[in-house]
């Protein structure tokens, strides 16, 4: 009944394939598809479409989507504002906020729905928080720390000297749910440009190519593959 | 500016990838006349190719008495070489040609020559004084230093790779003048990381633009407070560690630049993107989650004092910066602290 993996391996091809979506139940192709709506908003503001919500024992208990541009942070990606959104919403006289084993305890039965993989620096944080599972739709060739480019998800996180000074621990991940819509996102989001970003050296080339394509396609030109042919 | 002596004797630089160790190579040596040499040089160029290790010379000038219980130190006055004539391992690429000879070579009985491929055998008796086994470095040297050192197990060369002025396991060296400046930031780091704990030292990050030697930001571990990202009296954030508080504040100085800006059109059009070319001064090795936030925020250096051996992401654990998919690279110092201030 686990489909996917749970113990991410580096030769794992990005799980592209809308077959595998029928591996997961209703409930959390619907939770994975609140995180697609959030990568969307996220989108419609020119930031780079990545969302994810948090769920406990069934119910949605934090969103997030990134906000790297608008904060000119790099690091305010959708985990790290859905962890915030949670954490602030800790009122005074909760039972976690007095003691850390209730603490761990309520994070021991939260899972992240997350449109891409989470990166090197997100995978830290949810090792940190001591999150349960984190179902993902794309993979992250580049910056992926489940298993794409570096193993967090499975080694867990240090705690630079900081905390209690135990280590954090790793935790189950499922991808693949949806990875078609999250790139989809992804490459619309890139096609037309990063504008905040640097200019690349390379590859504005390409870039302009696509674009020119995609404002034909827009046009409704059949001209199919010359815009990409020099 | 704090006292130095804390300090150990200077900065080690934490290359992306460590120094491949010297790894030997078994090799069939011949010693040969020196009025032969060419000759055979040309046949094994033909039968033997060193494909796979063309970074090894195939010969070397032998000083006679260093070639004990052999014939060749008998020969008076004689100068001798010693040739490389292949791997005793038959690998592809090691003087090994042909499959077949691979294959066919068994090993066994009349000394080292049944080692040798049978093609070469025929064509090289004549020529060749004697065989002995011998080594060669089995990994092409990566900079000068190892260039040196390993020509002294038998003679190699070393070439810059094109386009690059050395690879990724070269070490930078760092000026006495950017030591001074270092071991001033480091010393900022220390006295955030102690003061802000009493109970024991925690970490603390100290972002500088190199340009000017001006502190931008810094932050210290603020796991255990409960005022955080503009708030007060909140649940303590388990993710607020040092690192990621002083990135935050940088941001924060950005955003308040971009607002000026809006008003002032004087001000220059291009903003700070993130914290590009600044460098990262922190008490302790980050955590992989340190670590990645400052690639995600374009960091040109790190440097830090307290190595984490066994969660570290860069050098303890595993080294973040040697991860190549990253779309950004820093360089890594660690600055060891003084032993007496360790004990």
């Amino acid at each position: 009944m686990a489909p996917a993996t749970t113990a991410p391996h580096r030769e794992d091809p990005p799980a592209t394939t809308s077959s595998e979506d029928s591996l997961f139940t209703d409930r959390e192709r619907g939770f994975m598809r609140l995180a697609l709506a959030e990568a969307e908003e996220a989108y419609e503001v020119g930031e780079i479409p990545v969302g994810c919500v948090l769920v406990r024992r069934g119910e949605v208990i934090g969103k997030g989507q990134n906000r790297t541009n608008e904060t000119r942070n790099g690091t305010r990606h959708c985990e790290m504002e859905a962890i915030d959104g949670v954490l602030i919403g800790f009122s005074q006289n909760s039972e976690e906020r007095q003691s850390r084993e209730a603490m761990a305890r309520f994070w021991d039965e939260v899972d992240l729905y997350v449109t891409c993989e989470p990166c090197i620096m997100c995978a830290g944080a949810l090792a940190l928080m001591g999150v349960r599972t984190v179902y993902y739709g794309c993979s992250n060739d580049k910056f992926g720390g489940c298993g794409s480019v570096h193993t967090v998800s499975a080694d867990g996180c240090g705690k630079c000297g900081g905390g209690d000074g135990s280590p954090a621990l790793g935790f189950d991940c499922r991808k693949g749910l949806f990875a078609g819509e999250a790139i989809t996102l992804l490459q619309n989001f890139y096609i037309k440009g990063n504008t905040r970003a640097p200019k690349p050296h390379r590859k504005h080339l390409w870039r302009d190519r696509r674009l020119e394509q995609a404002e034909r396609d827009g046009e409704g030109g059949g001209d199919r593959g010359d815009g990409l042919v020099e | 500016m704090s006292c130095e002596c804390w300090l150990g004797s200077g900065p080690v630089h934490v290359p992306s990838r460590e120094k491949p160790p010297l790894l030997l190579e078994e090799v069939i040596l011949a010693s040969v006349l020196r009025e032969n040499c060419s000759k055979v040089v040309k046949i094994l160029r033909v039968l033997a190719p060193l494909t796979k290790y063309r970074y090894v010379k195939r010969i070397k000038p032998v000083v006679p008495q260093l070639v004990q219980g052999s014939q060749a130190s008998n020969e008076d006055g004689m100068m001798m070489l010693e040739v490389v004539v292949c791997t005793i391992q038959r690998r592809e690429g090691g003087g090994w040609l042909s499959q077949e000879d691979r294959r066919n070579t068994k090993g066994e009985g009349e000394g080292l020559w049944s080692k040798v491929p049978p093609s070469l055998k025929a064509e090289l008796a004549p020529l060749v004084k004697a065989l002995r086994v011998g080594h060669v470095p089995a990994l092409a040297p990566e900079d000068p230093d190892q260039w040196e050192d390993w020509n002294q197990v038998w003679p190699v060369s070393y070439k810059i790779p094109p386009g690059k002025v050395a690879k990724k396991s070269a070490t930078i060296e760092v000026g006495e003048d950017e030591r001074r400046k270092m071991a001033a930031h480091l010393g900022l780091a220390r006295d955030l990381a102690h003061r802000t704990h009493n109970k024991g030292c925690r970490n603390a990050a100290v972002i500088v633009n190199p340009e000017t030697n001006e502190v931008v930001a810094h932050g210290v571990d603020e796991t255990s407070s409960s005022s955080w990202g503009g708030g007060e009296d909140r649940t303590p954030h388990p993710l607020r560690h040092a690192a990621m508080v002083a990135v935050e504040k940088v941001a924060e100085g950005i955003r308040a630049w971009a607002a000026k800006r809006k008003r002032d059109s004087e001000l220059p059009q291009d903003e700070p993107y993130l914290c590009t070319g600044s460098d990262c001064y922190l008490w302790r090795e980050p955590c992989a989650m340190c670590a990645m936030a400052l690639v995600h925020s374009r960091v040109r250096r790190i440097v830090f004092c307290v190595p984490d051996g066994e969660r570290g992401a860069l050098g303890g654990s595993f080294r973040l910066h040697a991860l190549e998919s990253l779309n950004h690279h820093y360089e890594v110092f660690r600055w060891p602290l003084d032993r007496r201030v360790v004990e």
